[in-house]
């Protein structure tokens, strides 16, 4: 079980797809942490998110977490992309909404929660615009806000900043590291981009080869564990 | 309004009301179907239960009164069991793999079209009946089938009014709503079921073309000309209605005299391509 002030807990954690893609993962997730989980294409980063939060079984060890994230309230899972259909006339404001889909609340109250987060991602007064017309900056941006209306105290997102131009991806990121801040958010965040991990990161996972390295982002930049599993040492 | 349409309704009141309770109805549940992606699936599960009406048909439950229940009511009994469990077994599919069932779809739809022919290929009665659901024909509805109609079009109202939101999480993306808590299986055997209970009343009402035709044409027209899906779950059923008693007042012309079911379906596939042809010409919407 979780230790107080544990959000999130695993113990020789196994996460695949019938077989094993990483193995024996131990880590604890606190309030105001950022995680950032490295590995190359097909590590397993994303079926190691998608474990965590409550999507795929793990398939040995155990995991532990806080009844909010039990019960999904306090979780705010961030995907790619949603499959969404362009072709669909689906405003901004309605894909934030589905955010509060599982939560009884009077339309009033709904259409508050999406106005402050409209203005929390940088999307203030574009809530009637048609998904299809947003540029991917700003969908992911609408992922974002959509997680944030659960008002949620761990964050999962699996690369939120995939494909993005830097200075979009600086803003984004400028944006979670807020909220982190200043509302204990913590994020556990996969991620191919060493820049930003480097810059944002308070602790790392780094996948290689079916086995994790846990530990502080600095430590784990300082001793070369990064620069190994990425195979980015002989670049540097 | 002309003195032919006037006795039509007259005489054909139950049926009429029948026609436009489920021209609300249907489009209310294609606008999911629209949502998975799956426009398709509204004919396969349509055929599927034409295919159930078939087996009632085969086994001899299709006339006088057996076990207490009438040929109508075995029908539906049928029909709607095929046409849940093919809706059901399709959108768990859908929620579990979100794999794409355009393959599967038109597989049931051309095996129900075909197995109904076989089974009944030595029964002339049985074969009249299901050609003639498969074709369209309105004009067969009783008093009994309004109420129906007018009880399923509540229900789907109440239900979709109480779980609007969780059903457009669930069918947009069943892997967020499972993110959220929420359990896509339960939404798929509850959607299921009511997809193949309504689904079969209709084709056993107002025959396959009508069924189908109202599923779909009313969202496809909407989703071209509303700026969020909020206006089209509110506006598609509003157009279907319209669009089928507009086609009703067409259909019973004394110069033109035409079937009601395929004039309506007739009239909603010319507006739908008119709109798509019209958009493209001057854009898509922004906001």
């Amino acid at each position: 079980m979780t230790t107080p002030g544990e959000l999130l807990s695993t113990s020789k954690l196994v996460v695949g797809f019938r077989t094993p893609l990483l193995s024996g993962l131990t880590v604890q997730f606190r309030p105001s942490e950022w995680w950032f989980v490295l590995g190359r294409n097909g590590a397993g980063k994303s079926t190691l998110l998608h474990t965590l939060a409550g999507l795929m079984p793990p398939l040995g060890g155990e995991l532990f977490c806080v009844a909010g994230i039990a019960n999904r309230s306090a979780l705010g899972f961030v995907p790619q992309e949603p499959p969404l259909q362009p072709s669909l006339p689906m405003q901004l404001a309605e894909f934030l909404e589905l955010g509060l889909a599982d939560q009884r609340t009077s339309r009033k109250e709904r259409d508050a929660a999406v106005a402050a987060v409209l203005v929390h991602i940088g999307l203030s007064g574009l809530g009637s615009l048609r998904w299809s017309v947003l540029s991917l900056g700003q969908r992911r941006r609408a992922l974002i806000g959509r997680a944030l209306l659960r008002k949620p105290s761990l964050m999962i997102l699996d690369e939120p900043t995939t494909s993005l131009d830097p200075g979009t991806a600086l803003q984004i990121v400028h944006d979670l590291d807020y909220l982190r801040l200043s509302r204990g958010l913590c994020l556990l965040h996969s991620s191919h981009d060493l820049v930003l991990a480097q810059r944002f990161a308070t602790h790392l996972v780094v996948i290689d080869d079916g086995e994790a390295h846990v530990g502080p982002a600095d430590l784990l930049f300082a001793t070369g564990v990064v620069a190994n599993a990425l195979g980015t040492g002989a670049l540097s | 309004m002309s003195d032919t349409f006037l006795q039509a309704v007259q005489l054909f009141a139950a049926p009429f009301t029948t026609a436009l309770l489920l021209a609300a109805l249907l489009p209310r549940l294609g606008f999911w179907l629209l949502l998975r992606q799956q426009v398709f699936l509204g004919a396969a599960i349509g055929q599927a239960s034409a295919l159930g009406f078939a087996v009632a048909l085969w086994c001899g439950l299709g006339s006088g009164i057996l076990h207490g229940l009438t040929n109508d009511s075995w029908l539906i009994v049928f029909g709607g069991l095929s046409a849940m469990a093919v809706a059901v077994l399709s959108l768990r599919a859908l929620s579990a793999a979100r794999s794409n069932l355009e393959a599967r779809s038109v597989t049931v739809f051309l095996l129900g079209g075909s197995g109904a022919m076989l089974l009944l290929a030595n029964d002339p009665h049985g074969l009249h009946e299901v050609m003639r659901l498969q074709s369209s024909s309105m004009l067969g509805a009783s008093a009994n089938d309004v109420v129906i109609a007018g009880a399923l079009l509540l229900i789907t109202v109440v239900a979709q009014q109480r779980f609007h939101f969780r059903l457009l999480l669930w069918a947009m993306d069943p892997t967020q709503a499972r993110a959220q808590g929420l359990r896509p299986i339960n939404y798929d055997v509850a959607v299921g079921a009511c997809f193949g209970l309504c689904v079969a009343f209709a084709t056993h009402a107002t025959g396959l073309l009508f069924t189908v035709g109202l599923l779909v044409l009313p969202v496809l027209l909407m989703r071209e000309l509303c700026a969020s899906l909020r206006s089209v779950i509110r506006w598609a059923p509003i157009v279907g209605a319209s669009g089928t008693l507009l086609a009703l007042f067409i259909a019973h012309q004394p110069s033109i005299d035409w079937p009601p079911g395929q004039a309506a379906v007739a009239l909603l596939s010319v507006a739908v391509f008119v709109v798509r042809v019209t958009r493209t010409m001057r854009g898509p919407i922004r906001g």
